[in-house]
C-alpha cells in the first residue's frame, strides 16, 4: 500500500461513520439526515477500497462499484419520497412527519 | 514516501472537518457544498491507494450527479434553516451517546487486532474491467435494472400524488 498502514484508513473511516451515524441520529432536517447517510455509505467504501488494495486483491473496488450504483438509486428514489412528503405535508422536518405513529 | 503521509493526514483532517461541518451546520445547502468537500478529499485519498478508477467515479458520480441532485432538491423545496437547538430534545441525546459509544466501542474491540501483511500492486483499468464484465457479468446486468426500478419509482413517487 504506502507508508500509511490499513489501520490509518480504517481508523478515518470508522470516525467519518461515526460522525455520520451521529448527524442521522440527531439532525432534523430530512434532507441532513439523508446527507449523513450518505457519509455512512462513503467511509465504508472507503474501509472497502484500503482493505482491497491491501490484499492485493479487486474484490473491494468492485464492490465499491456496484455500491455507487445502489447510492444513486437511493438518492433518487428517497429525494422523490421527500418531493412527494413536501407536496402533502409543506414540511421535511421529521418531528412534524408523524402521520404513521399511532 | 513522505509525501504520501502528508497528502494523507492533510486529506483526511479536510474530510473529518467539512464531515463535522456537514452534520453541524444548520444552512442545509452550506452542508451540502461541506459534503462535496469531504467527498473531494476520500476521492485524492483513493488515488494514493492505487484505485484510480474509484476516484474518478467518486468526483463523477457523487459530487457530479448525486449531491446536485441534493442541492436541486433543496432549493426546489426551499427548505429552511433548522430552528431548533442542537441538543434540546432527549432522542437527540441518546442519538450522541449511541453514535459516540459505536466509536469507541469498535476502535477498543478492533483497531488493536488489525495486522494485514501490505502488498503493493497496480490495479489496471483492464483488470477491474475484466473482474466487472466477466465474474460479475450477473451483478452488471442487475445493476442496470436496478438503476431503471429507481428511475421508473422516482419518477411516480414524486409525480402522482393527490391533494389532500
Amino acid at each position: 500500500m504506502s507508508v500509511v498502514g490499513f489501520s490509518h484508513y480504517f481508523f478515518l473511516g470508522l470516525i467519518l461513520f461515526s460522525i455520520g451515524a451521529l448527524g442521522a441520529l440527531t439532525r432534523r432536517n430530512g434532507i441532513t439526515i439523508f446527507l449523513s447517510i450518505e457519509l455512512m455509505l462513503n467511509s465504508v467504501n472507503l474501509i472497502l477500497v484500503s482493505y482491497a488494495s491491501t490484499n492485493g486483491n479487486l474484490a473491494g473496488q468492485i464492490l465499491v462499484f456496484f455500491m455507487f450504483a445502489i447510492a444513486a438509486a437511493e438518492a433518487a428514489v428517497g429525494l422523490a419520497f421527500f418531493i412527494a412528503i413536501y407536496k402533502h405535508r409543506r414540511t421535511i422536518n421529521i418531528d412534524r412527519l408523524t402521520f404513521l405513529r399511532w | 514516501m513522505m509525501l504520501e503521509t502528508v497528502i494523507f493526514y492533510l486529506f483526511a483532517s479536510l474530510a473529518v472537518i467539512f464531515a463535522l461541518v456537514v452534520i453541524l451546520h444548520p444552512d442545509p445547502v452550506k452542508a451540502t457544498l461541506s459534503m462535496v468537500i469531504t467527498l473531494f478529499s476520500l476521492a485524492v485519498i483513493y488515488l494514493t491507494i492505487k484505485a484510480p478508477l474509484i476516484a474518478a467515479l467518486q468526483i463523477l458520480l457523487y459530487t457530479g450527479a448525486i449531491l446536485v441532485l441534493f442541492l436541486f432538491v433543496i432549493m426546489l423545496l426551499n427548505i429552511q434553516r433548522e430552528i431548533s437547538l442542537p441538543f434540546s430534545k432527549p432522542v437527540q441525546l441518546w442519538g450522541s451517546i449511541v453514535s459516540v459509544g459505536f466509536l469507541i466501542g469498535i476502535i477498543t474491540n478492533f483497531a488493536i487486532k488489525i495486522k494485514i501483511e501490505e502488498s503493493v500492486k497496480n490495479y489496471s483499468l483492464v483488470l477491474i474491467a475484466e473482474s466487472l464484465f466477466k465474474e460479475n457479468a450477473l451483478s452488471f446486468i442487475a445493476t442496470g435494472f436496478l438503476l431503471l426500478a429507481a428511475v421508473v419509482g422516482a419518477t411516480i413517487i414524486a409525480t402522482k400524488v393527490k391533494r389532500g
